[in-house]
């Protein structure tokens, strides 16, 4: 990527790899990923299930299961810190205070027994240095209520005294979004914020997070299975196939000409209202299993353009199109792939 | 009410006929039913609707409208409290036992979870057959494991495995397959893509498509997202706080969508072309709690038409367009105001790639 310089880089993955322990054998579910997002932007992270997108969005704050690690590979945010060979110590510090997180269930980052308030006052004593006094605790809880009503929640004096379960799923949602903007952090990482709600919810919580992004400069990754949704309020996509990021651009431009075949199927499955009433598009086959030895292009065999080269050589990542990155043979004018033999549209 | 909005008069006897259901959730045991003022939930408030033989009504709304209570009171897997439930021309609202399981054979219901609805005990091949156990199916009107397989595009090496070594989208399949089983005349699937990757929502989609053109059964589906059934319904009912506020043939509720949450589930919609800026909340507030619904209209409190009217009194259903019926006291103004997506996209234009 040319004439983009270190400071306006927020977080730059540079050859991350993650393996998994399971059964006695090691699994790497991702063999390098290289990914960056850039300051003040959101970036999507899209993929289906099992496309290791959250293992991904996990490793970052290395929040991996206990099964897993991060095997090679550097973090780096904002071109200093190396959050992969970050003492546990340190990273704690990192955690919500530079790197925050949202996840699907809002109930998974809220405590049940302790009232919202409460949270979101120890939330910010955790990461104060000094010795928290009363009158800290006090001051933390005003903040709070201003944070709640920063996201858009009616009445945050009566929300601070209620406890999670008195909330609707949106509300929740709400609120661990105010609580990872409590200290005020460069990145936030958003796995699926959206996915357990209701369509007029989903839309009200991605104009909030577009909103929050562009007041406070805020970066985002957000990590997602639907492509209307990064449509909806991402600049730029990052597509994830099978542990490995096989196109990337701006997102105009990805949605406009995709130059990956998987980011094109993928496109073709959004029911559009358009299509009412025709067959819909499918990504016919499934992902290939990360157990055995995988030669080639990992999408191959679902691929519509497939070709020999595509079984037996792994495809160089390019410029292709407008898009910045993309992984195929067929984008590749160095592979031996024939262009003379691609079916038409 | 006296007559029943939805398919006129074309179809002598529909296959399902639900007039005026009720279902009400009382607070407390019951001792607190003789005590005070009865408190509870009103999930389905007096909701008519009718389901044509092979027809595919889709009923839509968000979490806590009733959809899903009304789905199961019309099969009788929920005591309705008012109302009346005919299928096939019988009236089964009050049929028990050897009764109610013979019309259940005939309409079944595909549950929302797969895996919270297949034994984990069960291997799939005994889990196809075990409806023709419940109902003592004769064996020369029994499909094989291996024939069901097929009707629902499964390998038939899955017979022999266990419900948590399928696939979401797999585990939706088994639990169609089951429901085929019985070659009912009506199947009603709750969320039948919920938590499906796109791709694979997409192929049970298809999957439903075709099995009604082969088998010409008739549908009830249930989703919170309108794109869903605007591939495969016919007809739409929208609800809200347990009332259908909206019902009509599936172009006029996409095209000409005349109540205004009806606007705002479209609007709603996450659209390739669209930003979450421009479009911004297609609709403000959330749906309030089902215990205590705002007077008048549910709706009003959200409702950019709402005027004194909305707040006092309830709406009926009207037939504003033919076939189409709304429950809203300013449907004309709504249908004069420019739809809000459109008013702000212009044309439209497809999505994705060719």
């Amino acid at each position: 990527m040319a004439g983009v310089t270190a400071g306006d880089v927020a977080l730059e993955i540079e050859d991350l790899a993650v393996e998994y322990q399971s059964r006695g054998s090691t699994v790497r579910v991702l063999p390098g990923v290289d990914l960056a997002v850039n300051r003040g932007e959101i970036l999507g992270l899209v993929g289906e299930s099992g496309s290791g997108k959250s293992t991904l969005a996990l490793a970052i704050l290395r929040l991996l299961p206990a099964n897993g690690r991060v095997a090679g590979g550097r973090i780096v945010l904002d071109g200093a810190t190396n959050l992969a060979s970050l003492s546990e110590e340190s990273l704690r510090r990192v955690r919500g205070r530079r790197i925050a997180m949202v996840f699907q269930d809002p109930l998974t980052s809220l405590n049940p027994v302790f009232r919202i308030g409460s949270q979101m006052v120890d939330v910010q004593a955790a990461h104060c240095d000094h010795r928290v006094r009363r009158r800290d605790r006090s001051e933390y809880l005003a903040r709070a209520v201003s944070l709640l009503r920063q996201v858009g929640l009616p009445d945050p004096e009566q929300i601070v005294r209620a406890y999670p379960h008195q909330l609707s799923g949106g509300m929740r949602q709400r609120v661990v979004i105010a609580m990872a903007l409590s200290l005020e952090p460069g990145l936030l990482i958003a796995d699926e914020p959206t996915s357990a709600l209701d369509v007029t919810l989903e839309a009200q919580i991605l104009a909030l997070l577009r909103e929050i992004q562009a007041d406070r400069d805020l970066s985002i990754l957000f990590v997602t299975h639907d492509l209307s949704v990064v449509a909806q309020i991402c600049h730029r996509v990052a597509v994830m196939y099978a542990g490995q990021i096989v196109e990337q651009g701006e997102v105009a431009d990805v949605f406009k000409s995709p130059q990956h075949p998987y980011t094109e199927a993928l496109l073709a499955t959004v029911p559009s209202r358009a299509q009412r009433g025709r067959a819909l598009a499918t990504v016919p086959g499934q992902v290939p299993s990360l157990l055995g030895e995988l030669t080639g292009c990992r999408f191959a065999s679902r691929c519509r353009y497939q070709q020999e080269i595509c079984h037996s050589e792994a495809p160089r990542v390019v410029n292709s199109g407008a898009s910045e990155a993309v992984r195929c043979h067929m984008r590749d004018p160095s592979s031996a792939f024939d262009h003379e033999l691609v079916p038409s549209p | 009410m006296s007559e029943s909005p939805g398919t006129p008069a074309l179809h002598p006897a529909p296959l399902l006929q639900i007039q005026d259901l009720s279902v009400f959730f009382p607070d407390g045991g019951q001792v607190a039913q003789f005590v005070g003022p009865r408190r509870g939930v009103r999930a389905v408030d007096g909701v008519s609707l009718e389901v044509a033989e092979g027809e595919v009504v889709g009923i839509v709304g968000e979490s806590g409208s009733g959809k899903t209570t009304l789905a199961l009171a019309a099969l009788r897997l929920t005591r309705a409290t008012g109302g009346s439930i005919h299928f096939g021309g019988a009236d089964i609202t009050h049929l028990s036992g050897s009764g109610l399981r013979h019309a259940r054979r005939h309409a079944v219901m595909i549950f929302q979870d797969p895996h919270s609805s297949l034994s984990p005990r069960m291997k799939v091949s005994s889990l196809l057959m075990e409806p023709y156990h419940i109902h003592d199916v004769p064996r020369g009107e029994r499909y094989s494991v291996a024939e069901l397989l097929r009707m629902v595009e499964l390998p038939e090496r899955l017979a022999n495995r266990y419900p948590h070594e399928l696939s979401g989208g797999q585990a939706r399949r088994v639990g169609i397959a089951r429901a085929l089983a019985l070659r009912p005349r009506l199947i009603v699937a709750d969320e039948p893509t919920a938590g499906l990757d796109v791709s694979a929502a997409g192929a049970i989609l298809n999957l439903l498509q075709s099995l009604r053109e082969q088998y010409g059964t008739a549908y009830v589906i249930i989703t919170h997202a309108l794109n869903v059934v605007g591939y495969l319904a016919d007809r739409i009912a929208v609800m809200y706080l347990g009332r259908v506020v909206e019902q009509g043939p599936a172009e006029s509720i996409y095209d000409t969508p005349l109540h205004p949450y009806t606007r705002a589930l479209i609007a709603a919609i996450p659209d390739m072309d669209s930003r979450a800026a421009d479009a911004a909340a297609p609709v403000r507030g959330e749906i309030p709690s089902p215990r205590n619904p705002p007077p008048g209209c549910h709706f009003h409190p959200r409702c950019p038409f709402a005027v004194e009217q909305c707040r006092t009194v309830e709406p009926v259903l009207e037939e504003a367009r033919p076939a189409q019926w709304v429950a809203c006291h300013r449907w004309r103004e709504v249908a004069a105001t420019p739809q809000l997506p459109d008013a702000l996209r212009g044309a439209e234009t497809g999505a994705g790639s060719g």
